[in-house]
Parts: C-alpha cells; structure tokens; sequence
C-alpha cells in the first residue's frame, strides 16, 4: 500500500509498505479515504519529538471505511465509514472510566506522559498513523465513531482531533458569560478555539498572529477582533491596552513548541533544542491573564522542560489547565453542533491534495505558503 | 464585562449554546461516561511482542497493545535502548533520543546508498512547491537571486581571473624565489 513515510527533518516522502494486519483480537484495519496534516505533525517534521523512527507514517486525523476486524470487535462492522480519534484508548483504565480518553495508560509502553497516539512517534507508542492507504487501528470498539449519515468526510475528519480540541481549549478556560477571551495562534486549532469561545459565552474574543492571512481568516471565520504582535511593541501591553489594562479573563496557547516572536526561546527551544520549544506564546499567556484568571493549553511541547514565568502565574493566582484532547468524549456534543450547522469545520480546508504529493503538501504548510490553513490528503483508494 | 446577548446571538451562531455546565461535555473533569466507553472486558487481552519494543522504566509492565513500527535497528537502535533504562525526567534520556533520530537518519541514507535506493533529497523536501505554485512568493525569488548572483560571480571569476597560473601556484614560486 502507499503509505507517506518519515526521511528525517523536513524529508518525507512515499512509499510502499507492507499492509497493516491485526495484531489484537479488538483491532481494526481501515481503509483511509481522507487524513489531514495537523499542526502537531509539523513537530516531528522538523524533528523535534524524540523517538521519530526514519521510515514511520504520520498521521493522527482520518477518517475512512472498515476494511476488515479482529475477532472481538463487536461495535463496528466491515463497510462502516468511522472516523477515528487521533488518541487511542483503551475504554477500561483508570483515566479512561472517567473519559479522560487521552490519557489512557494502556496503549502508550515508551513513556508514562500520555496515551498512545497514531504517527506521532515511539515517545507515543510507536504506532503507523493514517496518511497511507490504510492504517490499524486497535481498540476498535472504543476508538472510531460512525460518522453519521449525511456528514461529508471533509466535515468528519475535523472532528477527530482540530475541532474537539479547540473546543476544549475554550472550555478548559472555564468560559463564563461575558468573558474576555486571547487566543494565541490563528492556526486550525486556534480558529476552533475561537468559534468554541462564542459556543460557551464569551463576551468578547482576541486572536493573536502574525500572519496576516490567517487573522484574516480567522476575523471572517469566527467573527473575532485580531491582533498581530509583529505590528505592535510589546503584544502583552497591547492586549492590557485593550482590556482596560487588566488583562483577559481566559489566555489560550494553541501554538505550542515552535513558536515565533522571541529571539532566545526559538534559539534555545527550536534551534538548540534545550528546551521543549519556544515557550513563547505559553509566556505571553501567563503574562496577558489577568489576577485570578484562566490559561489554557493545548499547544503541544516535548519533554522535559519549558522556560515560563511560573512566578508570574503564581503571584496573579492563576489556574493553568492544559490536557491532549479526550476526542471521544466531546464527538456527540460536537457532532450535533454540526449537524446543526452551527459550526462548518470543513470551511477551514483550503487545500485538497492526493496522498502522493505529501513532501510538497508538508513543505506548503510548514513554509505557510499558498495562504494554506488545513490540508487534507486524498489516498488513490479513497472514492 | 457587560454584554448585549441580543446583538451576540444575532451576530455569531449558537452564541451560548453551551453556556450551561452540563451542556460541557468535560464538566466536570472526571466523570464515568454514561453510555459506557465501548469496552466490554475488565482488562484487555495481550498483543503479541513480535519486535523489540522498550519499554519506560517508569512503568511496571507493557501495555496490551502498541505499535510495532520501525523496529530498532544498529547504533542508533543501541543509543535507544540506553535511554530507555533512564528515568523520563532526565534530560539525558530525551537528547539521547533525538540523537539516535539523527543517527537513524544517516544510517538510512548509508543503507540506501549502498542497496542502490538512495532517495532524492530535494523531492522528499517538497521544493518543487516554492517554484511551481509560488513563483510569486518572496521565498522563491530570493531562493533565484542567489542562485543567479552565484552563477553570474562563479562566471565572473573564471573570465577575469589570471591566465596561466592559478593564484595559490603564484604565492609559492614567489616563496620558491625569495627562499
């Protein structure tokens, strides 16, 4: 099967590789009809996640039709078009009996910091993730979600990590009526942060970029105000300016590891790698919050450590939250805001590319070229 | 912040729908599901170790399932295992394993060269894009630039350098004379 696989930094390319089999009684094997390239994926490109094999397949947003299932498989069955949560859990642990999917500890043996993911490296279990033909997925009973009769696959695939975690992005913020909200990052996830924001009250929402096209895009999409700190001297000045020199009441860092805007923390997190990444719009959170207010995270980092001012945060009192999305648990809510046509996930997708040209669809992204925002990748079998 | 929910709820769709708490699905945080999470066993069955997987020290047995992947391979498989035994709060443990990455890399270039299937760089980096797609963008036309003043100084050099003798030949019959 074709399947994209991972060269070294900034390389990938495809290939052919062997079928994916089912190596558990509750596994599943799937035939992939869309994946998307997620912002995270950008990560391991650039070789910042340890443990990123040469030869592994990315990909944790797919959804596609059921190819074939192991002996115990009781939920799903051989045709059914599911989408598949990009956490894999196991639905009987200690974190998943209370729907905490993403930190599911039986899925994950190389490390103890989350659940296991598809293509995101060996740090997350070592598994093939979905920008190929086809993809094995274990757990099937407790993972995939049928996608419903009349959702497109382009609305489905949004939903099995983009989506969901935007919105718990907001609501890890603890959202109430009237609140101010800063969102930091107009990528996908940033720009569900923000539709999600309204979804729970917000009084008033801020996206913070410095591309231009994005804010753009996102000042359309989700009928926010933005900023761009590029244009302004200090961006944590600028948002106390605007909120009467207080603060907001909920700072989101959707930006994670490879963050821009500040020399030393790109030397030491992206260039050096000292540290997890460029803490630096997790920093412009803690700073722009005011007293007794909320941050949340969603912005991925690796381990071990991440310079922040943990002084600040401590001396204004303010609750950090932050988690790997528990994909399964937000899908109903979520779906019916769908179907509801309340929120469009699929409109953020601006480019729709076969699965063959993955190196040029990675390189379109991480470069921000072609105004790209959301990319998804169509294999040869998917129709 | 006072608010006209009139004005919101006209201007943004499903403004407040999930204002309430029990229309937040993650309120609160730890709760059982009520339908149930899919999973009909107490404790899941075991998948077969086909391959070496490590395994953190930071737990007590493997999971019951996991990927088997790109198996470890040669030095940079070797380095892997080290930091495997190291706890997951040493710093040692993660550049060691960024460094097997590297090491990874190379080894793969090596094997291809020598099996004959090394790969083309430039395509596995998506370059063609910059030129195809983008001719316009500022990237690609400085990408040009420099490829041009290159070429154009490369050229230069070779029609105004001295004929004869190269430069560095110069210097030595020069040090040949005064000796």
């Amino acid at each position: 099967m074709l399947a994209m696989t991972y060269r070294g930094p900034y390389r990938v390319r495809i290939d052919q590789k062997p079928m994916p089999e089912i190596l558990h009684p509750n596994d599943a094997i799937i035939r992939v009809t869309r994946s998307c390239i997620c912002g995270s994926d950008l990560h391991i490109y650039h070789g910042m996640i340890p443990d990123t094999r040469v030869g592994c397949t990315f990909g944790h947003e797919f959804v596609g039709v059921v190819e074939e299932i192991g002996p115990t498989v009781q939920n799903v069955k051989v045709g059914d078009r599911v989408g598949v949560p990009f956490n894999i859990s196991c639905g009987s642990c200690f974190y998943c009996l209370k729907q905490l999917y993403g930190n599911c500890e039986n899925t994950n043996p190389n490390s103890s910091l989350g659940a296991g993911f598809y293509g995101y490296s060996h740090t997350t279990g070592g598994y093939d993730g979905g920008q190929a033909e086809y993809v094995r997925v274990p757990f099937a009973d407790v993972g995939p979600f049928k996608i419903p009769e009349g959702m497109s696959e382009d609305d489905a695939v949004l939903l099995t990590d983009v989506f969901p975690t935007g919105y718990q992005a907001a609501e890890m913020g603890d959202i109430k009526e009237g609140d101010t909200v800063v969102i930091f990052g107009a990528g996908p996830v940033g720009i569900f942060a923000a539709k999600s924001a309204w979804l729970l009250g917000a009084g008033r929402v801020i996206v913070v970029d410095h591309l231009n096209y994005r804010l753009e895009f996102v000042k359309n999409y989700a009928q926010v105000e933005t900023v761009n700190f590029a244009e302004v001297d200090s961006i944590v000045l600028e948002l106390k300016r605007l909120t009467d020199m207080r603060g907001a009441d909920v700072c989101i860092d959707a930006v994670g590891a490879e963050a821009d805007g500040n020399f030393l923390q790109t030397l030491t997190g992206v260039k050096m790698k000292l540290q997890g990444g460029a803490a630096t719009a997790l920093g412009w959170a803690i700073e722009s919050t005011r007293k007794s207010g909320n941050v949340s995270i969603v912005g991925v980092y690796g381990p071990p450590l991440s310079l922040v001012p943990m002084g600040t945060a401590m001396n204004k009192g303010l609750t950090l939250r932050m988690n790997q999305c528990n994909v399964k648990r937000y899908l109903p809510r979520l779906i019916e805001h769908v179907q509801t046509g309340r929120v469009k996930p699929s409109e953020i997708i601006t480019h729709r590319v076969p699965l063959e040209e993955v190196s040029e669809a990675y390189h379109r992204f991480s470069s921000k070229l072609d105004h790209c925002i959301k990319t998804v990748l169509i294999p040869p079998r998917a129709a | 912040m006072i608010i006209d929910k009139n004005a919101l709820q006209a201007k943004i769709p499903g403004w407040g729908a999930d204002l309430r708490p029990e229309n937040r699905p993650g309120v609160p945080k730890e709760k059982p599901a009520p339908q149930g999470t899919g999973a009909h066993w107490k404790e899941p069955d075991q998948q077969r170790r086909d391959v070496k997987i490590f395994k953190t020290i930071e737990r007590r047995d493997f999971t019951p399932v996991f990927g088997n992947t790109c198996p470890p391979k040669l030095l940079s498989g070797k380095l892997r295992q080290f930091a495997y035994g190291l706890g997951e709060g040493k710093i040692t443990r993660w550049v060691t394993l960024l460094m097997s990455d590297r090491i990874d890399m190379f080894e793969t270039i090596i094997g291809d060269i020598w099996r004959g299937e090394a790969g083309n760089p430039l395509r596995e980096m998506g370059l063609a894009v910059e030129f195809r797609e983008h001719r316009e963008s500022g990237r690609a036309k400085k990408l040009g630039l420099v490829l041009t003043a290159g070429a154009v100084g490369f050229g230069a050099y070779l029609l105004l350098r001295p004929r004869g003798t190269s430069s560095v030949l110069k210097a030595i019959g020069r040090r040949e004379k005064a000796a």
